[in-house]
Parts: structure tokens; C-alpha cells; sequence
């Protein structure tokens, strides 16, 4: 297999980007939005504006972070990507089919149909729960996902104070302080504040990961047009400029957490100021982050395969498909955002489940044109010769086996499908259905690392009562 | 931008693929079903058992065609594929969601909209019509493209008996066999029947073609663990040879017909024994063929595009962007099957490929790289924790950004407020507006139009038909 060949830019085109977002840090300039990150920075040979809180980072200062800093290590199975479930404050509710705020319950139930989705690689909450203390969803999220996720997750994580409740939970499901920083079981999106600006708790957060070694995704959510400029490769730019601003901090933090370049980047709508969740030029970006991340020799994530559709019809299947396989193709190591449907409208438990359809198709995909003896088949061809049938063949009847099966898409003939009519769309609910009519959540871990996960809550719970 | 750089193949398997169909014609061979062909074929060299009319073919002779063959043009305003319209028999009627038998006035309705989608580069026909005596329908829709296409077409011939009557109207519009042999306005399929069998049909007029000199794109459509091994490299090893059997045959006729290869094989349901065309196993195939059709030197085509699904959800989206865009994006120089849903064609269909297509095309122009597009000096300007809004830069490129025509950006609210269309309803008005609206107009002068339609009009009187004026049936 000889994927990861899908480049748009050339070797030049990628060093002008680099070349550029260097040239923006050094000219002008980063928000550090943290007295501590700025004395940092400046002890690292930055100038300083402490009044400000404005940093110059020399391009010196960049290059060496990028060669001492750790890449992310990519995923070794088919189809070699992180496939990770989106967050949003909506659920399409699974009853009604109608956008609703999210609870607890939606992200115990998320929790449990991503356990048994077999490519849906990432799990997450799905939603941020608004039945629970408003201070508190990010706690109770991670809760969740420590007591019940079978898969790696990643979650949001809004405080300091949360922050530090989840190393907490963390370290008691590894058992301490290294085997925590030896397993990196937890991970934070660094998300700047385009243009050119890190927050007060970022800072902190990516601090206190940093120390615990924990990975860390650089992902800034450039907009095209309004936090960015209305030029792709000025958005590409200044996103991977926000990269490596982060990247430096964390560098001269001393971490050695594995980290990705990326993220989240956005278009706008020019017209009405609205984000686009898949416009033609949003892949573009994506395959130009990727690229350049590549180029420096980073992994990359990013939220390509998204659509703008609220139903699964056409477009819904074509606007996810051309950017997925576009990123995919190009090598892009991880995809964010599944579930989401209709232009950030809420997050669809059959949509996560079509997706995993389409993920079983990537997979086989992945997998290219084995090339071999037994596949060349000559003696076969040979035996079989000219004008016969294959059809009875051992050898047919072992590589029909190898064949991918859809479970929700349909192979049936025209009339035979308008007969037995049932929409992919109900079809993807009754799998979600059966899911969780079939299972329940289970403890992944013991029951006192349960206990004490439940008491770092409980404490927080306390504190903030008190 | 560096497009044509996916490849799914290593240079060392696509040359055991290629190695393998040198050995299959060497010693199992092909048959041509055409006693003709034997002579043609003894006499460039092969052996040939006259009995099963049966070629097998040195290395030499091979290499003897493949350098001396030549390769239609492909297309030069890359990433741009040559994206044609189908034809089948059969045509949806989107309201009722049932296939009916394809007509004449469909076949009027769909070369206005191939005149109309300006991402559909390569018009048809769309269905043979019905109320066309059988025998007549490829000459009536060969002329009726003629006549009203503003686009090339494809409308491939299947009948032998039709060819003469499609030359003569070919040559109405060249002014003579010589122009249209220069001008190579027709071009035909000959297509294998697998295993390794070409049939007598498909030689008889892809002779008649090469006479003329004019394009032949030579295909080959195995079944996988039907007519083919089930596994995809022994399938591709068939297909290969198979092409390269049809060309050394072509070489045999000392054409200079410009040639294509082609690959439509198809992967079996294993349950029903349905061909399915867009299995992650067919694109797999789609995406070797055509990297082996490049390596021999030649044009591309192969059938993206492609959907199992029977209804416009998202399982027809998410095919035809997996096996378009593999396609588009390994650089193939053309794509069929446009319009196709399930083995019909649907108009609705049509013009979301179009849609589709402008979006991918839009991928295609890139990122442009300089130092305006890289907007340093806007960046400085508005700095840490500014807007980009309202800065000229970007008023100026306000415009650069991709606009639908029936893809939908309505959020949740106003989609259930206005009843919660489709895409494929909006494609459905799209395609409506344009034929109550636009009417054909003749694209070549009344007195040739009027030729066109005596031929046409002989060829069905001939099967018991007749026009009644014009085209008309």
C-alpha cells in the first residue's frame, strides 16, 4: 500500500508557509495571557512585553522545539487513523429525532454504542451533559469515561480546577506519577484563540499535562475570513503559526508529552457570517495543515468529514465522503467530529453508526490490492482458461470471505430494495437501538479505582458547595 | 498543486499484475471469435489454433503494439477528469420512485441538460429509447446528439447493423469519410467478454472504426469469482491481459486509431451473485487499473462515480465520493456512469454529479501560494486578538469561495420550516426548471439536420417504424 501520496502543495509551497507562520511570530508577536508563560518565554530568549502580554518567538527558538519535541505516535491499525466522536451541547434526540440539550444519560448511552462500534477508534461523551452543575459537565464527562470506555478517549476539559481532578483520576487508574507519564492516558486539545492568543487556563492546563507527559494536540480553530485571513494559505499559515506557538511554550516547559499538529480549522460564510461545515475549501485547508505538519515531521488530526445537512441523504453522504477521503488519502492520522450532524446541530447516535459503516469501507480500503501467489491466481486463470466460470472455485469461494459486507448499506436490486423499503436512516437507528437494548455500561476498571474516581468528584462537588 | 500521486500499487506489483497477463497470453491466450481475426492476428506473429480461434502472444508481439499504438489525448486542464453521461435502458421517474422504459423525449431531455451542467464534459443520450424500434435506437440517438448536442457525446455502438447509418450521418457533418477520419468525431468500445473471448459483434465494428483511424477504448468488465479469479490482483491480471490481447489485435489491422483501455470490472455479491460496482474492492481495482493503464502509457477510463444504492441517501453520496474521488484524485482521464442509479438512468442524478463535480473541481484549483494569499503583512496589521472582517484583504477575496446551486447550508430551523427538502428534491426542481425553460436548439445547419433525419428515418422504416417529420416520432 502506498497511501499518504495525496499532496497540494509542493516541497517550495510548504517551506513559504513555514517560512511565513516563523515570520509571524517573530513579527507579530503572541499573546501569552499568563504573567508565568511570559517570564517563560522570556527566560527562553523571547522578547517580552509583559504589559502587554506580548511575546516574540525567534525562529530559533521554533526549529529547536520542533526537533526536541516528541510526534505523536500514529495509529498502527487499519485504516490507520483516529476516528474520534465530536462534542457539541446538542443531541439529536434519539426518540424524536428532534436537536435537544444533552444529559448524563445521552453520554452514558454514547459511551455504550461507541464500545461497540468496531471503528469508531476514539470514544467521547458526545455531548456536554447540561443536567448537571454548570460548573461541573467536564468532571462528570471524564468520569464517565474512565469507569466505562473500552477505547482511548478525549474529552473537553473547560477549568484548571477540572484539569486537575482529571490527572487526578488519572493517576489512580494507572496507580501513580509514573505510570501515568509512562501510559498517557489522557490528552488535551491546546486550543489557542486565533488570531495569535493562548488564555490564562490553557496555559495552565497545557502546564499541568505537560508535566505528566500527556499528549498533546495542538489545534488551534482558525476561521477563514474572521479569525483569520479570507486567503487559504494565510489561514494555513497563522493556524500553523498558533501550532507552534504552543509547541514552544510546551517545549520550554520541559514536557515530554507526544504531540500533533492541526486541528479544528473553520470557513466562514462570508455572506451571513455563519461557519461552514463543508465547503470545498475546508479540506483544502485541512490537506494544507496536514501537509505542513508532515513536512516537519508531526502527526496531524483534523475535523474534515463533516456535512451541512440535517437528514442523511446525498449531500449528507458526499459532503462527508470527498473530505474524509481526501484527508485520508493524504494521510491524515486522526478525524474529529464524527457524529455531528447538520452544520453543528447536535450529535446523532445513527449518525456516528453510519459513520462506522463508512470507517468498515476505509478499512477494507486501507488494506489495498494484496499482491501475491495465491492473488495473481495464474494457475487459475490458467486451468479455468478461456470462456469458464469461476464460480465454483475454492479458491472464489475463499476470497468472496475477504469481501467487505456493509450491515446498514444496501446491495439489493432496484426492484427487490423499493419492495422491502426501509431508509438507511431507520436502518442506522434500529442498529444504534439494538445497541443499547443489548447492552449495558460496564466498569472498565476496579471497583475502589471506581470509588476513588467517584471521590475526587465528590470532593469537587463539595468544594464548590462550600 | 501535485495531484495523480495516489497510487495503491508498488512498481514491483504492478509489474507481477502486468508479468502475470504476459504469461496468461502466452499460454492460454485469447479467442477472437471472428475467423478474420486469425489472419490478421498469424500474421503479426501469434500462434493461432484456427479450430478454437485461438491467439496466444509473444512478449515481442505485446511490446510491438504497446509502442507502437498510440494513446488518445487525454485531457490538459488537469485536475479536470472527462466526466460523461451514461445510458441505459431504463430511466427513474423521480415522483413515483420507479423505473420506467426510457423514451425519445427523454433522450431530448437529457442532451439539454448535458448542454445545461457545465461539469458534465461528455453528453448522452441517457436512454435507448423504446418507442424507437429496437435496431434503429443507436442510430436515432447518434443522430439526435448530432444534432443538438453543444457538447461531445458518447453513445457507444453495440449493433453491427447500425454502424454504416451512423458513419453516413457522421459524415454529414464532416463532409466526407477523409474529414472524419481526421476529425474524429466518432469513437467506439470494443469490449472483451471474459474470460478472454472477444466476440464476433464487437470485432466486426471496431474494424470498421479502425479503418477510419478513429479512437477505440478497448475494455474489459470481468466479474470477480464469476468470469474472473475473486481475488483483485488475479481479476486485474485478467483485465490487463485482456486489453492487451484487443490491443495487439488493433495493431494487427495497422490502424492508427487513438486508443483508451478501459476497466469496468465489477466486484460478485457473494449471496445473490449481483455485480456490485462500489465496493471499497471495486474502487481497489478501479484505482490499480488505471495505475498499470498509465505505466503502459495510455489514456485511462474507468467507471467512478459509482453507487450500490437505489435511493439519493447517504450511502449513494458517500460511494460516489469514495470511488470519485480516489478517481479524480489518481488522475483518471475519464469517468463514466453519470446519471446512473441503481441500472438506470435518473436526470436528478445527473445533476447532482454536476453539483459534485464543481465542488471537486473547486479542490482541484488548490491553495494559491504567493505573498498575497500568504497575508503576512495582514496578520501584523491586525495582530493578536483582532478581526480579519472588515480588512480590504478580505473584502477582496470575498468572492474566491465556492457557492452551491442545490447542496443545502440551511440550518435545522429553516430546513423543518420549509419542510424538510431533500438535495435530491432541489436537484428534482433544478432539473425541472431547466427543461420547462431552456428548449434544444439545432447545433448544425437545417439542410444537414434534414439528412440526419433521412437516415435516421430509413434505418427505423426499415424495422417497421417511421418519423413523422423531423425527429419526431
Amino acid at each position: 500500500m502506498i497511501f499518504n501520496r495525496l499532496d497540494i502543495l509542493t516541497p517550495e509551497e510548504l517551506e513559504r508557509i513555514v517560512d511565513t507562520s516563523c515570520s509571524m511570530l517573530e513579527q507579530a508577536g503572541f499573546r501569552f495571557e499568563w504573567d508565568f508563560a511570559l517570564n517563560l518565554m522570556r527566560e527562553h530568549g523571547c522578547k517580552v512585553d509583559m504589559d502587554a502580554q506580548m511575546v516574540w518567538i525567534p525562529r530559533r527558538l521554533v526549529m529547536e522545539a520542533l526537533e526536541k519535541m516528541h510526534p505523536l505516535a500514529a495509529p498502527q491499525e487499519y485504516p490507520k487513523l483516529f476516528w474520534a466522536p465530536w462534542i457539541g451541547m446538542k443531541f439529536i434526540d434519539h426518540k424524536t429525532q428532534q436537536p435537544r440539550s444533552g444529559t448524563l444519560q445521552d453520554c452514558k448511552n454514547i459511551i455504550n454504542v461507541v464500545n461497540h462500534l468496531e471503528n469508531v477508534s476514539v470514544s467521547s461523551t458526545g455531548v456536554v451533559p447540561q443536567d448537571v452543575d454548570n460548573r461541573l459537565p467536564d468532571l462528570y464527562m471524564a468520569e464517565l469515561l474512565f469507569k466505562y470506555s473500552e477505547k482511548i478517549f478525549t474529552t473537553w476539559t473547560f477549568t484548571v480546577d477540572t484539569c486537575r481532578d482529571i490527572v487526578e483520576m488519572a493517576l489512580a487508574v494507572t496507580g501513580g506519577e509514573k505510570e501515568l507519564k509512562e501510559s498517557a492516558i489522557i490528552n488535551y486539545l491546546a486550543e489557542p484563540v486565533s488570531p495569535l492568543k493562548l488564555s490564562r487556563h490553557s496555559l495552565e492546563i497545557i502546564k499541568l499535562y505537560g508535566e505528566m507527559n500527556q499528549a498533546i494536540n495542538m489545534g488551534s480553530m482558525v476561521q477563514v475570513g474572521t479569525t483569520g485571513p479570507a486567503t487559504l494559505a494565510g489561514s494555513v499559515a497563522l493556524q500553523l503559526a498558533e501550532d507552534l506557538a504552543s509547541l514552544a511554550y510546551l517545549y520550554c516547559l520541559g514536557s515530554q508529552s507526544p504531540v500533533s499538529l492541526g486541528g479544528p480549522m473553520q470557513v466562514a460564510d462570508l455572506k451571513n457570517g455563519n461557519c461552514l461545515y463543508a465547503p470545498p475549501e475546508l479540506p483544502l485547508i485541512h490537506l494544507g495543515i496536514v501537509a505542513c505538519a508532515h513536512h516537519l515531521g508531526y502527526l496531524s488530526g483534523c475535523t474534515s468529514g463533516l456535512t451541512e445537512t440535517n437528514y442523511p441523504d446525498f449531500q449528507n453522504g458526499w459532503d462527508r465522503g470527498m473530505s474524509m477521503i481526501l484527508l485520508w488519502a493524504a494521510g491524515s492520522e486522526a478525524l474529529g467530529m464524527r457524529g455531528q450532524i447538520g452544520a453543528g446541530q447536535g450529535f446523532s447516535l445513527d449518525e456516528l453508526a453510519l459513520e462506522n459503516e463508512m470507517g468498515g469501507m476505509m478499512m477494507k480500503l486501507s488494506q489495498g490490492i494484496s499482491v501475491n501467489d495465491d492473488t495473481l491466481a495464474l494457475d487459475i486463470i490458467e486451468s479455468v482458461g478461456i470462456g469458464g466460470s469461476y464460480s465454483k472455485l475454492d479458491h472464489t469461494n475463499k476470497h468472496f470471505g475477504e469481501y467487505w459486507k456493509p450491515e446498514l448499506f444496501s446491495h439489493e436490486a432496484f426492484e427487490e430494495y423499493w419492495a422491502n423499503y426501509k431508509h438507511l436512516a431507520l436502518r442506522a437507528h434500529e442498529k444504534v437501538e439494538r445497541i443499547l437494548e443489548s447492552y449495558s455500561l460496564e466498569l472498565q476498571i476496579p471497583q475502589d479505582v471506581a470509588d476513588e474516581i467517584d471521590r475526587i468528584r465528590d470532593r469537587r462537588i463539595e468544594r464548590l458547595k462550600g | 498543486m501535485i495531484f495523480r500521486k495516489l497510487k495503491i500499487l508498488s512498481d514491483e506489483e504492478m509489474m507481477k499484475i502486468v508479468e502475470g497477463a504476459f504469461r496468461i497470453l502466452k499460454n492460454t491466450g485469447c479467442r477472437f471469435d471472428d475467423e478474420k481475426c486469425m489472419d490478421e492476428l498469424e500474421k503479426q506473429g501469434c500462434n493461432v489454433n484456427r479450430d478454437l480461434l485461438v491467439a496466444r502472444f509473444s512478449e515481442e508481439i505485446i511490446f510491438d503494439a504497446l509502442d507502437n499504438m498510440a494513446s488518445l489525448t487525454p485531457l490538459d486542464d488537469r485536475p479536470k477528469a472527462r466526466v460523461a453521461s451514461a445510458t441505459a435502458r431504463k430511466i427513474l421517474d423521480y415522483k413515483t420512485k420507479k423505473m420506467r422504459p426510457g423514451l425519445a423525449r427523454d433522450v431530448r431531455d437529457v442532451i439539454l441538460l448535458c448542454n445545461n451542467l457545465k461539469n458534465i464534459t461528455m453528453a448522452s443520450a441517457g436512454v435507448m429509447a423504446s418507442d424507437v424500434p429496437e435496431g434503429a435506437i443507436e442510430v436515432y440517438n447518434t443522430g439526435i446528439l448530432f444534432k443538438y448536442s453543444e457538447k461531445l457525446f458518447n453513445q457507444w455502438i453495440t449493433d453491427p447493423d447500425s454502424v454504416e447509418a451512423v458513419f453516413e450521418i457522421a459524415k454529414i457533418i464532416t463532409g466526407s469519410e477523409e474529414r472524419l477520419s481526421e476529425l474524429k468525431i466518432l469513437s467506439c468500445m470494443l469490449d472483451s467478454t471474459s474470460p478472454l473471448t472477444y466476440l464476433k459483434g464487437r470485432l466486426k465494428i471496431a474494424r470498421e472504426y479502425a479503418r477510419l483511424n478513429l479512437p477505440v477504448a478497448i475494455c474489459a468488465a470481468p466479474q470477480t469469482g464469476v468470469t474472473a479469479p475473486a481475488s483483485l490482483a488475479g481479476c486485474l491480471v485478467l483485465c490487463v491481459a485482456e486489453m492487451l490481447a484487443g490491443l495487439v489485435w488493433l495493431r494487427a489491422l495497422d490502424t492508427k486509431s487513438p486508443v483508451a483501455l478501459g476497466h469496468l470490472a465489477a466486484r460478485t455479491d457473494p449471496v445473490k451473485g449481483r455485480r456490485l460496482s462500489a465496493t471499497p474492492e471495486h474502487t481497489l481495482m478501479n484505482l490499480g487499473a488505471h495505475q498499470i493503464i498509465r505505466y503502459l502509457g495510455y489514456t485511462a477510463g474507468i467507471s467512478g462515480f459509482s453507487s450500490d444504492s437505489c435511493d439519493f441517501d447517504l450511502q449513494m453520496g458517500w460511494e460516489k465520493a469514495v470511488s470519485g474521488v480516489l478517481s479524480w484524485a489518481a488522475g483518471c482521464d475519464m469517468l463514466g456512469r453519470a446519471g446512473m442509479i441503481a441500472d438506470g438512468f435518473s436526470i436528478e442524478q445527473l445533476a447532482l454529479e454536476d453539483e459534485v463535480l464543481d465542488m471537486l473541481y473547486r479542490v482541484g484549483e488548490g491553495c494559491v501560494v504567493d505573498d498575497d494569499a500568504l497575508a503576512l503583512e495582514v496578520v501584523k496589521k491586525v495582530g493578536p486578538g483582532g478581526n480579519f472582517l472588515a480588512e480590504r484583504h478580505t473584502l477582496s477575496h470575498a468572492r474566491d469561495f465556492w457557492t452551491p446551486k442545490i447542496f443545502s447550508r440551511k440550518n435545522y430551523s429553516q430546513w423543518t420550516a420549509e419542510g424538510k427538502k431533500t438535495v435530491a428534491d432541489t436537484a428534482h426542481e433544478k432539473v425541472s426548471e431547466i427543461i420547462s425553460k431552456k428548449s434544444l436548439s439545432l447545433q448544425i445547419p437545417e439542410d444537414k439536420a434534414k439528412a440526419i433525419d433521412e437516415i435516421v428515418g430509413k434505418r427505423i422504416e426499415k424495422l417497421g417504424g417511421s418519423l413523422k417529420g423531423g425527429d419526431a416520432l
